[in-house]
């Protein structure tokens, strides 16, 4: 949770705010942020990420913007084991745990359905995880998705996100090289 | 495929059909777990073609931890193995680096012994270069008979702390001729002390840095200032922001071009 406190801290501090006026920028068509953040939003943290988000968006006004991507990690899944563990990194989860998994991830969309409201744009889920786990993770957010699209809907104004695996991000694990 | 022309009738040795495949197909399942070490690893053990296929993406990526090369003695090591196997042209990102808590190896000019600047110079199909704590400065004047041989084919630079002044730093950034991607990282609250500049330095090259600027922990805006008037601006299309300390300065700059914005770069290590 360190890591999160500091980036709520740096990002939402409204001393901050000003500088993240994103108004001079005429040809910004995509807005990229981590998905655990808005996990530390809904696991009860001060909702200053979703405020500091919202202020972005509001600043907006490029005509080409038309996209939020959030970045989901391997550490975004409770299913996946942290760095360093044995491999291959999943832990095995009940039916029970799964499902909450999933209910986690659709009450990230919720909360990713507000921002709606300052404008419009196409929601991409990416899944920037190892290979071997891209599988597990893309399933818990299509399935999140559904659950989402079965209880809330999705319309024009908020549009079915797009779920997609992203390893581009990902450093391919090259050999470490040690002399000693 | 059957083996000794045999007639299909009497053939008892058939080649598993993977062995048969056309290149084309073999790189194609290839690609498609280039990033799955473990299971690359089984397919270079398959028959040779699949070694062919598995090995450039095997071998993509390579980590020189910093430490280790602060050694006094010559031994055999695994980068001079793999030098002496011909596979360094093979690496297209290359990190070097520090993972020491309280005290950092600088990568100076002084670890540069035989045993390392020959598999050094080896890297000569980089397409990504990540260092930590470089001191520039040890390198001058003669920097280009260290690094020379990365201009070329070098798109991306990532520098964690680097030891320099605003000049010497730019004018190693402008040994670059075809940067597209340049990256700082600082630890939290990163000094905004500068030392003293020699403005006589002039980089080579402007380089068109059009593609990702990563700022992460950047206190330095004077170093971001001088890199925008001595290159005649910057043009990034893609940014990644975490920590910086004046956002405004990069995200003016790039008004015209800016793309795509990250607010908080991924984990490095990617995991």
């Amino acid at each position: 949770m360190t890591c999160v406190r500091v980036l709520a801290n740096n990002f939402a501090a409204q001393s901050f705010l000003r500088d993240f006026d994103l108004s001079q920028n005429k040809v910004l068509r995509t807005l990229k942020f981590p998905a655990s953040p808005i996990n530390y939003v809904i696991n009860d943290g001060p909702p200053t990420t979703l405020s500091f988000l919202k202020y972005v968006l509001s600043t907006i006004t490029s005509p080409a913007f038309s996209q939020i991507i959030v970045i989901y990690q391997n550490y975004d899944f409770h299913g996946i084991k942290p760095r360093g563990s044995d491999w291959p990194p999943f832990r095995e989860l009940s039916e029970a745990a799964r499902a909450e998994e999933t209910s986690r991830h659709r009450r990230q969309l919720k909360m990713l359905r507000k921002l709606h409201k300052i404008r419009d744009f196409q929601l991409v889920l990416s899944a920037s995880v190892s290979g071997c786990v891209a599988e597990y993770a893309t399933r818990v957010l299509k399935e999140a998705v559904a659950e989402e699209k079965a209880k809330n809907g999705f319309d024009n104004h908020f549009p079915e996100p797009v779920v997609l695996y992203d390893p581009h991000r990902i450093q391919r694990p090259g050999p470490r090289i040690s002399l000693t | 495929m059957r083996s000794g022309g045999a007639s299909p009738e009497t053939s008892t040795t058939l080649s598993p059909p993977a062995v048969g495949l056309p290149q084309e197909i073999i790189r194609s399942i290839i690609n498609y777990i280039a990033y799955d070490t473990y299971t690359l690893r089984a397919c270079t053990l398959t028959c040779y073609s699949w070694y062919i296929a598995a090995a450039p993406h095997l071998h993509y990526a390579h980590a020189i931890e910093t430490r280790s090369l602060d050694q006094r003695v010559w031994r055999p090591n695994p980068l001079w193995s793999m030098y002496m196997l011909g596979l360094l042209p093979l690496v297209r990102k290359l990190q070097v680096i520090d993972n020491g808590y309280h005290h950092h190896v600088w990568l100076s000019k002084t670890l540069f012994n035989r045993c390392v600047l020959h598999p050094f110079l080896a890297f000569t199909n980089l397409r990504k270069l990540e260092m930590d704590f470089l001191d520039i400065p040890s390198f001058l004047p003669n920097i280009r008979r260290y690094f020379g041989h990365f201009p070329p084919t070098v798109r991306s630079l990532t520098l964690r702390e680097p030891k320099g002044s605003r000049r010497e730093i730019i004018y190693f950034i402008g040994l670059f001729q075809h940067l597209q991607d340049l990256g700082f990282r600082y630890g939290w609250g990163g000094s905004k002390k500068e030392p003293a500049d020699d403005t006589t330095l002039t980089p080579p090259f402007i380089p068109p840095l059009r593609g990702w600027l990563t700022l992460c922990g950047f206190a330095r805006m004077g170093l971001l200032k001088d890199m925008i008037n001595l290159f005649g601006g910057i043009r990034f299309r893609f940014m990644s922001l975490h920590s910086v300390c004046d956002t405004r300065i990069p995200l003016d700059a790039c008004a015209e071009t800016l793309e795509v914005l990250l607010l908080e770069p991924t984990d490095p290590y990617g995991e």
